[in-house]
């Protein structure tokens, strides 16, 4: 894949150590010819003992941020996609709830800051209107199907227009997923 | 590795080699580029995943209701394929399911899957900040741009992948074309549409979430609609980019791979650095 390998290589352990081993220093750079223009790659002599320590060490924290991404995807996914993965333990906390419903709402909070009185919001006319395409059979089912679901308002102006615009999304997204399910 | 030589550095070489000991490395990856390009993995595997249970909810490609099923949707109709022609497929419990179920978190999960799309994008956008600081920290910048012999670059090194397999069957010696530049014309064509791509994504994207907010960048690319159309198909240019990166990657060996968690790899021109010595 990289060029470099095509030529005339020098590889590390080719190298006979004598015993006495420099510390890292710098062998040479090329010259640039522009801001544009590609630089060498800065090629540096490291002993081969600080060599072996960087690279334990690299890949000591390459396994931890592996392990780690491992047990956050296992964290964030949804218990039903978990289900089907065959893992039995239920992985929902209020942590995860948070965080998730966090991303989704962190720009309708950012909106709410910046509303204005004065903004105006683009409008279509009846021609622009294109007819439902989805897997609900064309229609936006009624948020009454799902059993429990209750809407409270409270605060200033703004809040309720935050919460509208919320409303709004949650009828365009999460309350058609109980129909799916019944 | 902090206090190796920058990439800027236009000193003079002060190498004793070869007559000193040492390991002779070049440093090729910015720590900030390693860990961006490792952290892409799972967060891309995120968006994927959930970005193909939001389309399961309003899919892009759509023909006339079935007559039978009313099926609309034509991931629908390929996962029903499947299950029919493919071996040990036959018995799949949920025919029109099966590409939703192989290739996200699930059908029925638009809410969900919007959440975690939103949480993975957010990481998408700082993690593409944190490739670029990478890039012009370390350099790296340079060496993806674009050039004008590109092409004819490009075109030497199809005919060398398209020769390649065929040689090696035949046990002849077929040579690589030499550049001097640290990428060839396809690497660099690729690496440098990767994060134009991700900045397409992160444009298409919020162009479809805020509509009304970003009319004016939902009118760019062609409407709502075709915003819809961009995103789908910019998921596909990351997947066309890993499969052969990650195939190339393993074929040119564990210096390549090693370099990119380790940062430095061994393979440094004797020649080049003699000449510089002189």
């Amino acid at each position: 894949m990289n060029n470099e390998e095509k030529g005339d290589s020098l590889q590390g352990h080719d190298i006979p150590s004598t015993g006495v081993e420099p510390e890292v220093k710098s062998v040479s750079v090329k010259k640039p010819q522009s801001f544009f223009g590609e630089r060498p790659l800065p090629a540096i002599e490291m002993a081969p003992r600080v060599l072996r320590y960087q690279s334990r060490r690299d890949f000591l924290v390459f396994g931890a941020g592996a392990l780690a991404a491992v047990a956050v995807t296992g964290f964030l996914l949804p218990q039903d996609t978990l289900s089907r993965l065959g893992v039995r333990r239920n992985m929902d906390s209020p942590g995860k709830e948070w965080l998730l419903n966090k991303a989704l709402r962190i720009d309708d909070d950012v909106a709410e800051t910046l509303y204005t009185v004065n903004r105006r919001v683009p409008t279509y006319t009846k021609s622009q209107i294109t007819p439902l395409k989805n897997n609900y059979n064309g229609s936006t089912p009624d948020p009454g199907y799902i059993s429990g679901w209750k809407l409270s308002r409270s605060g200033s102006l703004r809040t309720v227009f935050g919460t509208r615009l919320r409303l709004l999304f949650a009828i365009g997204s999460g309350l058609q997923l109980p129909l799916r399910k019944a | 590795m902090s206090h190796l030589t920058s990439p800027n550095c236009e000193s003079n070489s002060t190498s004793t080699f070869p007559g000193q000991p040492g390991v002779l490395v070049v440093r090729k990856h910015h720590f900030l580029v390693r860990w961006s390009h490792w952290l892409n993995v799972p967060i891309l595997l995120g968006l994927i995943l959930s970005g193909i249970s939001i389309y399961w909810a309003s899919p892009v490609y759509q023909h006339k209701p079935d007559p039978n099923t009313g099926n609309v949707d034509v991931a629908v109709d390929i996962g029903i394929w499947i299950c029919a022609h493919v071996p040990g497929q036959h018995h799949y419990s949920s025919p029109p399911d099966w590409i939703y179920n192989h290739m996200s978190l699930g059908p029925g999960m638009l809410a969900l899957a919007l959440r975690l799309h939103w949480l993975c994008a957010y990481l998408f956008m700082l993690n593409g900040v944190v490739y670029v600081a990478g890039l012009v920290k370390g350099g790296g910048w340079r060496a993806l741009l674009p050039r004008r012999t590109d092409l004819l670059d490009a075109l030497r090194m199809f005919r060398y992948y398209l020769g390649f397999p065929f040689t090696k069957l035949a046990r002849r010696k077929w040579l690589h074309p030499v550049f001097n530049t640290q990428y060839n014309a396809l690497q660099r064509a690729a690496y440098f549409s990767v994060p134009v791509a991700g900045l397409l994504s992160v444009a298409t994207g919020w162009a479809i979430h805020k509509p009304m907010q970003f009319h004016w960048l939902a009118a760019f690319f062609g409407g709502y609609n075709a915003a819809r159309v961009w995103h789908f198909w910019l998921m596909w240019v990351y997947i066309l980019f890993v499969v052969p990166h990650v195939i190339l990657v393993f074929a040119d060996g564990w210096d390549t791979l090693r370099s990119m968690i380790v940062g430095w790899s061994t393979r440094a021109k004797r020649s080049e650095f003699v000449a510089n010595e002189q």
